[in-house]
C-alpha cells in the first residue's frame, strides 16, 4: 500500500472519527486529510440544520462516497449555529481543501471539558499511524 | 462464529428497509448478532439510493397509478426495482470503530466475496467490480452498497436479479425512452444479466438462498443458525418504519448536489461515437457510450462500468479508458482510444458547464443516463 502524507496542522484538535475542531468561543469542524482520503472521493453531504443540539458521538450529518453511506458524528456536545452550505453543494471542497473550505460546521460547545478528550495533533498523528499499520496488517488486498 | 440467517418474503418496501437499517444500529450496538437477511419484496417497489431524488429516478405517476411503493434505501447508489424475483441481501456486523472507512472497504470485498462464491456454485462465473458491483462478463448481476450506523454497525446491501422484468424496470425507472421498443429492451438486456439468464435453468428464491447463504458461511467462515426478528427487534423495526420509512420527508428530500448532464458525439473512421455522462460535483456517476461503430457489447459495457463512481480528472479519464483498451482492444473493431478518450472528456466539459444542473435523464441502478441502451 502506498503510504500518502496527510497534513496535520498543530493548532487544532481531533477525534477519533477524522474530525479536526478549532476552537476558539465556537468551534469550527471538519474532516481531516487523512478522514477524507481515507473515504475518497465524496458524493454528497448533508448535514443536520443549523439551531440543532447534538451531543458527543451523535450523527450530526451523512455522507456518501461511492456506495459508501456514513453517518457523521459530533466530537464535542453543542449547539450548531452554522452549516458549509457551500460544501454541501460541492462536497469535492471537503476532498481538495478539508482544513479550509471544506470545512463542515461550526458548533457552540455545551462543555469545554468536551475538548481535554481530544487528542492533540501529535497523538492524532500516532493515532493515524496505529490504524494505518493494523490496516496493512489485516489488508487482503481490497484496500485502494 | 454463529450468525444468524433470517429469511422473509413479500416484505414492504418500508418494513424491509427497517428491519436493515434497526439490525445495522443494534448489531452495532451489540444487541442484536451479526445478521444475514436473505429476502424479497412484495412485488414490486422502487428504491432509490440514499441521496437520490424521487423525481429524477422514478415515474411516481406511474408507480401510483400501479401501487408500486417508492422508498429510499439507508445505503447509497442508483435507484432500482425490486419484487418476488429479485433477491435482497443485507447483512449487519458490527464495526471496528476505529477504522472506519478502510474497514468497510475490506469488508466490501469479503460480502461480495460471500455472493460470488454461492453464484459459482451454480457456474456462474461472477466477479466483484471494485467499489459497486457484481458482474458476469461485463453483464451487471448485483448492486450493492454499505451504510454505517451511528452505532458502529455496518450494513451491507444488495440486490441480486434472479430475474428480471426489464419492460416493468423501464416503465418505473425515470428512463428517457418516449417509447419502449424492442430494440430498447434489447440494449437494456444486452448490459445487465439475470442469474436464470445465466444458468439457464428456472432456479428459485429458495434454492438462491440456499446457495448465497453457503458463500456467506464459507466467505467468512461462520455457521448461520436460522432464526427470525426477536420480539424486541420488531418493536425497533416498528417504530424506525413509522419515524422514517413511512414518512414523506424522508422519501421525498432532495440533496444539495445537483446532477449534470453532458453530451458528445465525434465521428471517427470506424463510426460515430456518441457519448453521455451524468456527473455528481465532480463525480462521474454514470456513462453510456453509444453510436453506430461495431465493438462487443460486453466490452462497452465494461468501459462505462469501468467509469462509473469515477473522478472527472481528464487524465484520469484517460487513464481508465487505455486501461479497459489494454486488456479489450480487439474487442473495440478499430474504434481508436484515443477517440474515445476525446468523447468522454468532451462530455464531461459539457456537463461541467451545464447552466441548468438539474438531470433531465436520469439513471437507475440498471440503468445507464441518455439514449436508447443501458
Amino acid at each position: 500500500m502506498q503510504r500518502e502524507k496527510r497534513a496535520i496542522p498543530d493548532d487544532l484538535f481531533y477525534d477519533r472519527n477524522d474530525f479536526w475542531i478549532k476552537v476558539a468561543e465556537e468551534a469550527v469542524i471538519g474532516l481531516t486529510d487523512y478522514g477524507q482520503g481515507n473515504i475518497g472521493d465524496i458524493l454528497y453531504l448533508e448535514l443536520v440544520p443549523a439551531g440543532t443540539v447534538v451531543r458527543r458521538g451523535e450523527r450530526c450529518g451523512s455522507i456518501e462516497s461511492g456506495k459508501w453511506v456514513g453517518s457523521l458524528l459530533a466530537p464535542v456536545s453543542g449547539m450548531i449555529v452554522e452549516t458549509n452550505r457551500d460544501a454541501e453543494a460541492d462536497p469535492h471542497m471537503v476532498n481538495a481543501d478539508p482544513f479550509g473550505r471544506g470545512w463542515l460546521y461550526r458548533i457552540e460547545p455545551a462543555d469545554r471539558n468536551e475538548i481535554g478528550l481530544l487528542m492533540d495533533s501529535g497523538a492524532y498523528q500516532a493515532w493515524i499511524e496505529e490504524r494505518i499499520c493494523l490496516e496493512e496488517k489485516n489488508s487482503q488486498g481490497w484496500i485502494d | 462464529m454463529d450468525w444468524r440467517l433470517v429469511v422473509d418474503d413479500g416484505v414492504t418496501a418500508s418494513f424491509g428497509l427497517a428491519a436493515d437499517e434497526a439490525l445495522a444500529a443494534r448489531v452495532g450496538a451489540g444487541a442484536s448478532l451479526p445478521t444475514l437477511r436473505l429476502y424479497t419484496y412484495q412485488s414490486h417497489c422502487a428504491l432509490i439510493g440514499r441521496f437520490q431524488t424521487v423525481e429524477n429516478e422514478v415515474r411516481a405517476d406511474y408507480c401510483k397509478a400501479n401501487n408500486i411503493p417508492i422508498n429510499r434505501r439507508p445505503t447509497g447508489g442508483g435507484a432500482i426495482i425490486m419484487g418476488a424475483d429479485q433477491l435482497g441481501v443485507a447483512l449487519t456486523m458490527p464495526g471496528r470503530g476505529e477504522d472506519t472507512y478502510s474497514h468497510a472497504r475490506e469488508l466490501m470485498g469479503l460480502f461480495s466475496e460471500g455472493l460470488v462464491r454461492g453464484l459459482n456454485t451454480l457456474g456462474v462465473e461472477a466477479r466483484f467490480r471494485r467499489k459497486n458491483d457484481i458482474e458476469v462478463n461485463g453483464k451487471k448481476l448485483v448492486g450493492m452498497g454499505v451504510y454505517r450506523a451511528p452505532s458502529g454497525g455496518l450494513l451491507f446491501h444488495a440486490s441480486m436479479l434472479v430475474d428480471l422484468d426489464i419492460a416493468l424496470m423501464l416503465r418505473v425507472l425515470n428512463t428517457p425512452f418516449e417509447k419502449l421498443s424492442d430494440k430498447e429492451m434489447d440494449t437494456v438486456a444486452g448490459r445487465i444479466t439475470t442469474v436464470r439468464r445465466e444458468t439457464e435453468s428456472p432456479i428459485t428464491l429458495d434454492e438462491m438462498r440456499l446457495v448465497i447463504a453457503d458463500g456467506f458461511g464459507s466467505a467468512f467462515d461462520v455457521n448461520l443458525i436460522s432464526s427470525d426478528f426477536t420480539a424486541e427487534e420488531r418493536a425497533e423495526i416498528a417504530k424506525l418504519e413509522q419515524e422514517k420509512y413511512l414518512r414523506e420527508d424522508w422519501v421525498y428530500q432532495t440533496t444539495a448536489v445537483p446532477d449534470r448532464n453532458g453530451s458528445a458525439k465525434i465521428k471517427t473512421p470506424a463510426g460515430l461515437i456518441d457519448v453521455r455522462v451524468t456527473m455528481a460535483g465532480s463525480i462521474i456517476k454514470a456513462v453510456f457510450i453509444g453510436g453506430d461503430f461495431f465493438a462487443s457489447e460486453n466490452a462497452v459495457a465494461d468501459l462505462e462500468a469501468s467509469l462509473r463512481w469515477h473522478t472527472s480528472q481528464p487524465e484520469k479519464v484517460a487513464v481508465a479508458i487505455e486501461k479497459i483498451f489494454q486488456g479489450r482492444s480487439a474487442e473495440f473493431n478499430g474504434i481508436q482510444s484515443k477517440f474515445l478518450i476525446e468523447a468522454v472528456q468532451k462530455a464531461i466539459a459539457r456537463a461541467r458547464a451545464a447552466e441548468n444542473p438539474m438531470r433531465a435523464e436520469p439513471y437507475g441502478c440498471y440503468v445507464n443516463p441518455g439514449g436508447p441502451y443501458v
